[in-house]
């Protein structure tokens, strides 16, 4: 088996179909038929006897609409970035129906997107990125696109090291998260197990049943992180994400290497789903892979719990008894949401916001364990994460990622190329972090990293900070001033391919200072913005003469961009 | 425990610079002259700086050195199977103080096969995570206290920073050092990473300071001088840092301070620093941040602290695949970059001044899993440098047959020797008293000895 797979000779445009339409209910009938019942309801209340007592008023309709700071603010949470439109129509139909409208969207997957490059291209992991930021700066399914985002923090593959010329295949692992981001956990466990992405990353792929004669024994790398990382984590839980400890009070591990080793033994027998044969390797990069019998280890396995998995089974059997051991583990809900809260909402969600959460991962409330879409919502709308009275907590809320910094700066500005490609290439390389490029399968951060000094003393965690060195910091920094002061539409130093910020309704602000202020404030800050950040900024641009606009205009783009109250989302 | 104490070389230093400024720097014979040059001879005398290498990922290092006799070579064949090294192929070597076997160097170890054999190099032997001293029997009788978990990877990586594996740990033995060797006052800390935020080097009064490869890069638009309206963005990004109310801002703006301030001090030292990347013949990762680090070395005394550590890394070393052409070309990337740091630290007549050292998540399994290995516990390490008492063996070399006393299962081999011993005899080297090695290494007093004799 070669060292390293392409698969840019290899796409077979018959296998890349999407799958999982979403039915498209269009928003606005929901909207208006609740508005109906509502004005039914308000009209019961005439026409009585003059015997009866009057009927009591109705109660006034329960308005939906939110107001546009706290639209902003969970636009923050859902998106990749607020827009002035996307602030109107959450405030306008609220949270419930934005929900409903998001989860409605037909996913958009990344694997069409990079077919659409000519063949001839040599397409690279640049390519990649540029399908991603254009998805994540266009694309409708804003939710479903940054959850996906999230989980691929947690189901990790990297195209750092094997898979650095498979950006077709690495396109298609990303669709495994979109499809799945609302669907089952189960579901989207199997796929990713069966993924030859994963398999060549973690070496299930090729993986055998012993050789005894040779001491030769099973691969045992997905094993252990499927189940460290992908599913229960190392210590056993409490439904409310905090750590079951002993009668010395220590955590209490989840496996040994004894589990290890049994899970290694089903995860045997599986290749390239075009193998004729064993031996004879024919890279498909995205069909999950094939079971060959001959090869997978049919003993008998103890898996966790003392599951007993009998002798004799397949290794498509096995391995749904494997998946079906770690899926019904009471780990998986506290673990996997602990993360997600993490990535959308906060990085130091209470125990009882995560036991709801993690309740609702277990029973969505019809009887089904593991429903994503329900956990999302749970996610979202839990008191803990809307009620803007989290804003008095200094400590709540998460430093945004790199990612989202620059993907929440062009969405305000409705940043666009002439190309129509949204290119940033060498994405990590400037801000520490980029889609599924991280050096190793423990992602960018870790869950439970704490900065020295004040956040640590504290005992709180702030995982994107791992990546905030003064290096990855100063790079970000001068991306920003390169971006903002000279990638705008009208700007001299730009190309084809450069993704410029439209500030045209900025610049008529540019001679009232507070109303500039203002603007960006809720566009970008969801109106959080402090009274005394409020006076710095206007009096900076006073400094600068009311005609040079784009100078006002675009020195507070960058200032807020930069500074510490936009950089934390709260 | 706080250094409140300006020691004296620092105050010379400090003030020769002062007055070497004041007075115009280039007298040689007047009383100011004789002050500039006690400090370049005394500081040249004290200068120390510890390098350490981080294999991420688990090295096999039980695959870079080899028996060679008859019966060695065929315990080692045994259990490696298809990933032993052809015996044909080996680099002998003869380590001065005598080893159980005749042992080879992996090929792709050729780039410092002299070294080792001129005694600028020693391999340590057996080394792994230890909170005590175990043995097969312990272990499997009773649960004794072993640095849990063993075989993950990053908590494997952050044991073998912190040298605490029984506590949940937040600093690193190298900014435990750096609490009790460093100047506090000075905004450069004792350690600098490219490796970016890590354990090892966190401290609980200092941090670590991150550069990369290509140096320390100035912030464009807030750093004075370089655009028109820096200082006024610079100084409002500070006021917003200092009305900042959340935990989280203002850890943010003090990093943007930090960057700023330490951009400035370490591109002023660089400027005239000579091109390392020359003695290097590769243009890679590891080659590119010894070269950086090299250069940094070469204007220490630009540099406000007496001593340094320094942090690299190299990925890629988790072989669970492939392991048989993937490790070949990890070793000889590492071992020529370690060659080629070698002769630029010689160019600047650093040699002995400069310890560097490996260390790895863990050693990795004897057996095979058909074309790698999985994660193991003992493995081998290396310490180069003037100073090294090289061409030794220090350690013991573990029985190679599976099921020995030594084996945990699968040819996961038990470590004779913990990495607090083998820090500890660095950080002796580097001018730690006993006092202070206990401070830093919580675990020593449970071993034999906090010196492993490598230093010499």
């Amino acid at each position: 088996m070669s060292n390293n797979f392409t698969d840019r000779q290899l796409v077979n445009p018959q296998t890349c179909t999407s799958t999982k339409q979403r039915s498209n209910s269009h928003w606005l009938s929901y909207a208006l038929s609740s508005l109906t019942i509502l004005f039914l309801i308000s009209a019961c209340g005439g026409g009585s006897s003059e015997d009866d007592p009057p009927p009591p008023p109705p109660p006034p309709p329960v308005s939906v609409s939110i107001s546009p700071e706290k639209a902003a603010r969970f636009l923050t949470q859902t998106t990749f970035g607020a827009t002035p439109d996307s602030i109107d129509n959450l405030a306008d139909i609220g949270y419930q129906a934005w929900l409903d409208q998001q989860f409605a969207y037909p996913a958009t997957l990344h694997l069409p997107l990079i077919m659409e490059y000519p063949d001839d291209d040599e397409l690279t992991q640049n390519h990649r990125q540029e399908i991603w930021w254009r998805t994540a700066l266009t694309a409708d399914d804003q939710l479903r696109q940054r959850v996906a985002f999230a989980l691929s923090g947690i189901f990790v593959v990297s195209d750092q090291g094997i898979l650095n010329e498979t950006p077709y295949g690495l396109a298609n692992y990303y669709d495994i998260l979109v499809r799945n981001a609302f669907g089952n956990y189960r579901e989207l466990l199997e796929e990713v197990t069966l993924s030859p992405m994963m398999g060549i990353y973690l070496s299930m792929l090729g993986n055998e049943k012993p050789n005894e004669a040779l001491n030769i024994r099973p691969d045992e790398n997905f094993a252990r992180e499927v189940m460290q990382l992908f599913s229960i984590g190392l210590v056993e839980l409490n439904l409310d994400g905090t750590q079951q400890l002993d009668d010395n009070g220590a955590p209490i591990l989840t496996y040994d290497q004894n589990t290890i080793k049994e899970f290694a033994h089903i995860y045997t027998g599986w290749h390239f789903a075009d193998n004729p044969s064993w031996y004879d390797v024919r890279v498909n990069v995205f069909e999950s892979m094939k079971p060959f019998e001959d090869f997978h280890d049919s003993g008998e396995k103890i898996l966790l719990n003392g599951l007993i998995v009998p002798a004799g089974g397949t290794a498509r059997s096995d391995l749904d008894a494997a998946l079906d051991n770690l899926f019904n583990h009471p780990n998986v809900g506290p673990f996997i949401t602990h993360q997600l809260i993490q990535s959308l909402v906060t990085s130091n969600p209470s125990p009882s916001y995560i036991q709801r959460v993690s309740s609702v991962f277990n029973d969505n409330g019809q009887g089904e364990r593991g429903d994503l879409e329900a956990v999302i919502k749970a996610i979202l709308t839990d008191d803990e994460a809307i009620n803007i009275g989290a804003l008095q907590d200094t400590s709540f809320g998460k430093l945004k990622e790199p990612l989202l910094r620059f993907s929440q700066m062009w969405r305000a500005f409705n940043a666009s190329a002439e190309s129509g490609k949204y290119y940033f290439n060498n994405t990590s390389f400037f801000t520490g972090q980029a889609a599924l490029s991280a050096h190793s399968v423990f992602h960018f951060f870790l869950p439970s990293y704490a900065p020295p000094g004040e956040i640590s003393n504290a005992g709180l965690v702030a995982p994107e900070f791992q990546i905030l060195d003064e290096n990855f910091l100063t790079y970000t920094l001068n991306v920003f001033a390169y971006t903002v002061f000279t990638q705008f539409q009208g700007g001299e130093d730009t190309d084809p391919d450069s993704i410029l910020i439209d500030v045209s309704t900025e610049l008529t602000l540019a001679d009232d200072p507070s109303a500039l202020v203002e603007h960006l404030n809720l566009l970008l800050m969801a109106g959080q913005m402090s009274d005394g950040m409020k006076t710095e900024l206007i009096a900076s641009i006073e400094t600068i003469p009311a005609t040079e606009a784009h100078a006002r205009v675009l020195n507070t783009i960058f200032l807020v961009v930069i500074s510490p109250q936009f950089s934390v989302q709260k | 425990m706080k250094n409140l104490n300006i020691s004296r070389r620092n105050f010379i230093r400090r003030s020769a610079l002062a007055s070497a400024a004041a007075s115009g720097w280039l007298a040689t014979n007047t009383p100011l002259g004789l002050a500039s040059s006690a400090k370049a001879a005394e500081n040249a005398a004290d200068y120390k700086a510890l390098v350490c290498i981080f294999l991420l990922g688990g090295n096999d290092s039980f695959n870079m050195v080899v028996p060679t006799s008859t019966g060695g070579y065929s315990d080692y064949q045994s259990v490696r199977q298809n990933l032993a090294i052809a015996k044909d192929t080996l680099l002998p070597i003869n380590p001065i103080n005598g080893a159980p076997d005749t042992y080879g160097f992996n090929p792709a170890l050729a780039p410092i096969h002299d070294m080792f054999n001129q005694g600028n190099m020693a391999l340590v032997n057996n080394i792994g995570t230890l909170i005590r001293p175990v043995t097969k029997d312990d272990i499997l009788q009773g649960q004794p206290e072993l640095p849990s978990p063993l075989f993950s990877h990053n908590d494997q990586q952050k044991h073998w920073q912190t040298a605490w594996p029984q506590q949940n740990q937040k600093t690193g033995w190298a900014g435990r050092i750096a609490d009790l060797k460093s100047d506090l006052g000075e905004t450069l800390p004792m350690n600098i990473s490219l490796l970016g935020t890590n354990f090892l080097q966190t401290g609980t009064n200092s941090n670590h300071y991150s550069i990369t490869s290509q140096g320390a890069p100035l912030i464009a638009a807030l750093t004075p001088g370089l655009f028109p309206g820096n200082e006024e963005r610079a100084a409002l990004v500070q006021s917003l840092t200092e009305q900042s109310t959340h935990i989280m801002e203002r850890t943010y703006g003090q990093t943007i301070n930090r960057a700023s301030e330490l951009a400035s001090l370490v591109n002023t030292a660089l400027v005239n620093a000579p091109d390392m990347s020359s003695f290097f013949a590769n243009q890679n990762s590891i080659s590119d941040d010894l070269a950086m680090v090299a250069q940094m070395i070469s204007v220490e005394q630009q540099l406000p602290q007496q001593q340094q550590i320094y942090l690299v890394g190299m990925s890629g070393w988790d072989t669970h695949d492939n392991q048989v052409s993937a490790h070949a070309t990890l070793l000889n990337d590492l071992s020529q970059a370690m060659a080629d740091f070698n002769q630029a630290l010689g160019s600047i007549n650093r040699s002995n001044d400069v310890t560097t050292f490996t260390v790895s998540d863990f050693g990795r399994t004897l057996t095979s899993n058909g074309d790698g290995t999985d994660h193991g516990w003992g493995g081998v390490q290396m310490v180069m440098g003037g100073a090294v008492d090289g061409g030794k063996f220090y350690g013991n070399m573990p029985d190679l047959n599976l099921g020995s006393a030594d084996d945990l299962g699968d040819g996961r081999i038990i470590p004779t020797t913990s990495m607090d011993q083998y820090a500890a005899t660095l950080a002796k080297w580097f001018g730690l008293t006993d006092i202070e090695l206990a401070a830093a290494f919580p675990n020593l007093g449970n071993f034999a000895t906090g010196d492993l004799g490598f230093m010499g």
